[in-house]
């Protein structure tokens, strides 16, 4: 490698020396830049360019560029052209089109060009030949401040191998579905809106509410496209619960299932009579929620809690129960004992009316249990009662006393020894708490009694007209304070001009520093991003910058890589904050 | 020399021109005084940025001077269909060439190492018969001492492995059919590039090599003698000739050439599209 640097001389003054030295650079230099670049073939790996992608597909076994280089799709491996045109320059990779290795020139001209600018190559190269690792930029990490404090970002992965997994399971369980709904072919058409249910329901996050709502715009759709006067009544009557969510839902869906529904309908309307039609259609719709929502069991997405009933009837028809699929996982065995009575709605198989909780804090020393209800009681030793009531005493069970004094004491304790750094709160808080029965009121309070505080100023007088102070008397706690009570032009902070739009101008790469735990597949924060520029680009205004650095929110260096003609140096242009002078004399 | 009066090519590639041959690097620097930058890898030594290989990329103004005086031409190449056959011909002859090579290279290091291999292969053969004797076996003793024949020459050696051939990353276009298609350069045509290259052509026409100025912010360095030798003497500044500047501006430039210990040059156009120069020099009144 010829010498570079080194002390130079002044000026030519045409001795030999000189000219010899000259002469020598020139020799050596042109040694070094015409070596041929020459390799054993094992250690080439070969990569064939697809001009209508803009990528190189690689064809042979990877190396080690691998963990830092290139994607993959659907078995195939790709490089961008970046890489593998600085790959072919270092010696690793022999590029294949139309049936011959590329020449260096020829991938300057076929890899540089539509998908490649020169300037952005060459600034990934600089950075990759320093030992950079250079990825195109990923966009943002959604981690917060707090998060990359405690080093969260690095388990990055792990959460969205949690995200996959979940993703999976849905899909899943939707192919269990439809199996299910095949093997239910003679159910008759009521399978096509099932499929419409368990497939909604995989889309919705809150299980729950999907539960009601879908099943409420079955019973409705149901009752609505073959049995207009039950569709009436379930829908007027207002016995069907619903919360503001749950409706905008049930419009939605109502209008889906109703496509789906209403050839149905319409065939069972004009096959068999009103009754036994809907009888049918009932059952069906309950075995095959039913089994939808086990699965769903299965995967421990349901929250089964609440049960909950629904029970429509009319005076017209016959009694029709629609039960929510809950109520189903909720009998483990599937049994389909349904409470069934008349314009009534239950949310539960017990009866609070008949539960009786015994009171602890209105009774004074003992307290009377009666005995309890035998049916919500399970079967065991030492569940039979024989009297009607039991006393217990209270003392026994709660030494309220004890702790009360305790507790008195330790407050008054602590009271003495709390230290305000305004007093008069204590004082106002205490007249607050006399005079007020609920927070509303006491905030109130607070708020006159601030009012009241500011009129009692020490010079009244000089807030009497349009123009007062700048620094109110109350809010000089301390010299900060006063500064920034003073400060007429605020400090500019990127945080108060957070967005999450996108900006227009995004930056070229992330670059990490070379190390081993490097993963390609989780890259992580970069140590700093490049955005590449040209000599001639004007400077990004103060907008751009922001919006870029706000955007990414991740306090990552941004540099502008400016490359003239071949020549790459980068510039960063930092955010800081001025000190506050405080001076105290 | 029919070398020197040879025109050499500048290759178009999109909307940057390039040198791709090393003897060309060379003509153009020596004879030329044309500087240009090298941006690719070195092949010895890829991974740094201190010494690059080919290409040599060229600015506007370089390669309109070199057209203009008619030591080079701007062209652009028109790649065609592959030549298969050649570059299959040409990859069995190498490795057979390689194969010759290596066993070359086999055979002149035995004869080199002959008597060290005699000797151990006689070593081995007397090691041999020593535990066949003490097997109980009936040896001659003259056998120990028979001579053991080898000539390198016929030596049967296996060829190498095709996977440990050698390859050659070609830097130039070889097994590609293609079409030279000369380009004229559209330059200058702004007022800033003609300004510009007025001036660049001034101070080549000095005898002086002149860099791009970015490194030092300004237009253009412009050395006395070869970069790799030399310190630049100045650093160009082009102004418009009624461009008006502020004090602020001449402060700046005088600032910059204090530090980097150069003569600041601010250089214009006048109305006969002469290029006129002026420097600056900072002076302290004490």
């Amino acid at each position: 490698m010829p010498a570079r640097g080194g002390t130079k001389d002044f000026m030519p003054d045409g001795s030999w020396l000189q000219n010899k030295c000259i002469e020598n650079f020139h020799q050596e230099r042109e040694r070094a830049i015409s070596e041929a670049r020459v390799t054993r073939r094992k250690d080439l790996v070969r990569g064939e360019w697809k001009p209508e992608l803009g990528l190189v597909e690689l064809i042979h076994e990877m190396k080690n560029f691998w963990e830092h280089m290139g994607f993959n799709d659907n078995k195939r491996k790709w490089l961008h052209p970046e890489e593998g045109l600085l790959l072919m320059e270092t010696n690793i990779l022999e590029i294949w089109y139309d049936g011959v290795p590329l020449s260096l020139q020829e991938a300057y001209s076929m890899l540089i060009g539509q998908y490649l600018q020169l300037e952005y190559y060459q600034v990934y190269a600089y950075l990759r030949r320093v030992g950079y690792v250079v990825l195109r930029h990923q966009g943002r990490y959604d981690y917060t401040k707090y998060e990359r404090k405690i080093g969260l970002h690095k388990h990055g992965k792990k959460k969205k191998k949690g995200n996959k997994k979940l993703v999976g399971k849905s899909e899943i369980s939707e192919n269990e579905t439809h199996t299910v709904n095949d093997n239910m072919v003679d159910v008759g058409e009521n399978v096509e809106y099932c499929d419409t249910i368990t497939k909604t329901e995989m889309k919705t996050d809150c299980i729950e509410d999907a539960v009601d709502s879908k099943t409420v715009d079955v019973l409705e759709n149901s009752s609505r496209e073959s049995v207009t006067p039950v569709s009436d009544c379930c829908g007027n009557d207002g016995k069907i619960e619903t919360d503001g969510n749950l409706d905008d839902n049930m419009d939605k869906s109502t209008e889906k299932t109703g496509k789906v529904f209403s050839p149905q309908g319409e065939s069972v309307y004009l096959s068999s009579p009103m009754k036994d039609c809907f009888d049918v259609g009932s059952v069906d719709l309950q075995n095959i929620v039913s089994k939808a929502f086990s699965l769903k069991d299965e995967n421990e997405e349901l929250h089964v809690g609440e049960t909950c009933d629904m029970d429509v009837d009319s005076s017209e028809n016959p009694s029709l129960d629609v039960a929510c699929p809950k109520d189903y996982i909720n009998n483990s065995e599937g049994r389909t004992d349904i409470a069934c009575s008349k314009n009534e709605q239950k949310y539960c198989l017990w009866n609070f009316d008949e539960i009786v909780f015994p009171n602890f804090s209105s009774a004074d020393k003992t307290v009377s249990i009666l005995k309890p209800l035998v049916t919500y009681i399970p079967q065991g030793p030492g569940t039979d009662f024989k009297s009607q009531s039991y006393v217990y005493n209270k003392s026994i069970y709660i030494n309220t006393k004890k702790e009360k004094k305790k507790d008195k004491r330790q407050d008054e304790k602590s009271k003495k020894y709390l230290e305000f750094s305004n007093p008069e709160v204590m004082t106002r808080w205490q007249r607050a708490k006399k005079s007020c029965k609920n927070w509303a009121e006491y905030k109130l309070a607070i708020i006159k009694d601030k009012e009241t505080m500011k009129r009692a100023d020490m010079f009244p007088h000089l807030y009497k007209d349009d123009i007062e102070p700048l620094v109110k008397p109350e809010s000089a706690k301390s010299t900060f304070a006063v500064l920034n009570q003073l400060q007429v032009i605020k400090d500019y902070s990127p945080e108060a001009h957070r967005t999450n739009e996108a900006p227009e101008i995004q930056p070229d790469f992330d670059v990490y520093a070379p190390s081993t735990k490097f993963k390609k597949s989780s890259p992580g924060i970069p140590d700093f991003r490049v955005k590449v520029a040209r000599s001639d680009d004007s400077i990004p205004d103060m907008n751009v910058l922001t919006s870029i650095v706000s955007y990414l929110q991740d306090d990552v260096s941004l540099y502008w890589g400016i490359v003239d003609h071949g020549n790459t140096s980068f510039y960063n242009i930092e955010d800081f904050t001025l000190p506050d002078d405080i001076t105290l004399e | 020399m029919s070398h020197q009066d040879k025109k050499l090519n500048i290759f178009l590639s999109g909307d940057n021109f390039f040198v791709w041959d090393a003897s060309d690097v060379r003509r153009i620097r020596e004879e030329f005084r044309i500087v240009g930058t090298l941006v690719g890898c070195l092949p010895r030594a890829p991974r740094q940025n201190v010494q690059l290989g080919l290409p040599l990329q060229l600015m506007k103004e370089e390669v309109h001077l070199l057209s203009e005086k008619g030591y080079a031409d701007i062209v652009e190449i028109v790649y065609k269909e592959s030549d298969v056959t050649k570059f299959q011909h040409d990859i069995s002859t190498s490795y057979s060439a390689q194969v010759d090579l290596f066993k070359q290279e086999r055979r002149d290091e035995m004869k080199r190492k002959l008597p060290d291999i005699i000797e151990g292969k006689k070593k081995k053969r007397n090691k041999l018969l020593e535990d066949r004797q003490k097997n109980g076996e009936v040896i001659d003793e003259t056998d120990f001492d028979k001579p053991i024949e080898l000539d390198p020459d016929t030596v049967d050696i296996p060829n190498i492995h095709e996977e440990q051939m050698l390859i050659q990353l070609h830097t130039v276009p070889i097994y590609r059919n293609k079409e030279y298609k000369k380009v004229n350069l559209q330059y200058p045509e702004t007022e800033e590039e003609i300004l510009k290259y007025n001036v660049y052509k001034y101070f080549w026409e000095l005898g002086h090599y002149i860099t791009c100025g970015m490194k030092f912010g300004g237009d253009y360095l412009v050395y006395p003698g070869d970069p790799s030798r030399f310190h630049s003497f100045f650093v160009v500044v082009c102004k418009g000739y009624n461009e008006e500047m502020s004090a602020l501006d001449i402060i700046t430039m005088g600032r910059l050439g204090t530090t980097v210990k150069k003569t600041v040059v601010i250089c214009s156009l006048d109305d006969r599209c002469q290029v006129c120069s002026t420097s600056l020099q900072w002076t302290s009144i004490s």
